[in-house]
């Protein structure tokens, strides 16, 4: 390393951090002079390099009482995306009074408005890999395009629930191995696809289990994934992954059973958030659960008291325990 | 001997290396290396923070061989300092010395 190359590199060092240019110019300027010093005692370059320490390693404590711009710029980032974070609930509330009011049956879908609480919490902080980010964004976007488009607008409860089997395929993606990826993912969408096929444009019909109980034959062709799935799971011995297969496969019974005997389309699909509350209570932090939980229990209420109670018009109240929660329980 | 602690003795020996002679940043360290083995590279972020609390000026001094160097001198407020430290310190050894010859009467 030259005398060039070695001050170069210290101030590239220094220009990392918010220290005013006199005094990294100071330091630069010190340094060359101790060099020329070194050299005058006939000391070849490796060996000044060694005596006055390489710039990686002398940088910390040249720098002491300073902070990297990059830490900076980062806190003052996540400042500001805790103040929207925080403004979320009065964007949200403007938001689901101007639908309700200047649309025709606006309060049947401006409820949805207050999902952007949540999600904007995903997405400004939640995981940094996009697929992990999706995976925790897809029940609020299936609730999306379940009630509000799929359901109320084009009618299609029927079989627009297989949005909620997003979490499930994106969480396939999650997988550290392709054949996995391709297997619990790729499986759930072709099933799901072939499902449609034969559900909605072949209409298969009905198979009578019990006299109260019908469901479309269609339905048989989830067997061969969940057979896969329960085979890659057993297979690798993941003892963790049970409860979600089981959980899954409960929530699509249930799903099924309480809409197609008791036409429960617009409610029944909560089950399926017991997939991501088993997963929030198994792997997130003590203190952290009760926040994580909010999204989803608030999501439960707010549905449980607009269908029981007919209380869509005030029942969005409960997505104030989000940011409550947040403030109680955050640092 | 905790890190904190050791700066803080070497601080002190490089104030009273001034203190004795006003040196160049290359002497300093050489000497230090010399008498305490004292890795090279952590004396002179030590001499820019002390000069930084302006217990050190600095002026250069031409020389007739070479390129001109920056000496380093002690302040008044780095005299005042030196001599906190040194009270402080030989009080410190004199409580060590007192502890392991097995005298804890003392105070």
């Amino acid at each position: 390393m030259t005398k060039s190359n070695y001050l170069e590199r210290l101030k590239q060092l220094l220009d990392e951090y918010n220290m005013i240019e006199s005094h990294k110019e100071d330091i630069i300027k010190d340094y060359d002079t101790l060099w020329q010093e070194y050299q005058e005692l006939n000391m070849m370059d490796m060996d000044i390099v060694e005596k006055l320490g390489h710039p990686e390693v002398i940088i910390d404590s040249l720098t002491e009482g300073f902070t990297k711009k990059e830490i900076l710029n980062k806190r003052k980032k996540q400042s500001s995306q805790q103040k929207f974070i925080a403004l979320t609930p009065f964007i949200a509330l403007f938001m689901f009074f101007g639908l309700g009011f200047l649309v025709e049956n606006g309060f049947m879908y401006a409820w949805v408005s207050f999902l952007l609480i949540p999600m904007s919490a995903i997405i400004l902080q939640g995981p940094s890999n996009i697929i992990q980010k999706l995976t925790a964004l897809s029940p609020f976007i299936a609730i999306i395009l379940y009630i509000p488009i799929l359901g109320f607008y084009f009618d299609l409860w029927h079989p627009g629930w297989l949005v909620f089997l997003l979490t499930a395929i994106l969480g396939g993606l999650s997988h550290p191995k392709l054949f996995y990826r391709i297997f619990i993912s790729g499986g759930l969408l072709l099933t799901s696809i072939i499902y449609l096929i034969l559900e909605v444009w072949m209409n298969l019909g009905s198979l009578m289990i019990t006299e109260s109980i019908q469901l479309p034959y269609s339905t048989f062709v989830f067997l061969p994934v969940i057979l896969i799935l329960l085979w890659i799971w057993f297979s690798q011995i993941i003892k963790n992954g049970i409860p979600y297969l089981i959980l899954l496969l409960l929530s699509t019974f249930i799903f099924l059973f309480l809409s197609i005997q008791y036409d429960l389309w617009l409610i029944a699909w909560l089950v399926f958030f017991s997939v991501p509350i088993y997963a929030i209570v198994r792997h997130t932090k003590k203190e952290e659960k009760l926040i994580a939980l909010m999204p989803l229990i608030s999501t439960i209420l707010f549905m449980l008291i607009g269908y029981f109670f007919n209380g869509w018009a005030f029942g969005w109240l409960v997505y104030l325990f989000i940011p409550m929660v947040a403030i109680i329980k955050g640092k | 001997m905790t890190t904190q602690l050791k700066k803080g003795i070497i601080e002190l020996c490089v104030l009273k290396l001034i203190s004795d002679t006003p040196s160049s940043g290359v002497v300093i360290i050489e000497k230090m290396n010399r008498m305490l083995k004292v890795s090279e590279n952590t004396v002179y972020p030590i001499l820019r923070r002390l000069s930084e609390k302006e217990l050190f000026q600095t002026h250069t001094e031409k020389s007739d061989v070479g390129a001109p160097k920056k000496v380093y001198t002690i302040t008044s407020e780095g005299k005042k300092q030196l001599e906190n430290g040194l009270h402080e310190w030989k009080e410190f050894m004199t409580d060590v010395t007192h502890i392991l010859g097995g005298n804890y009467d003392k105070k």
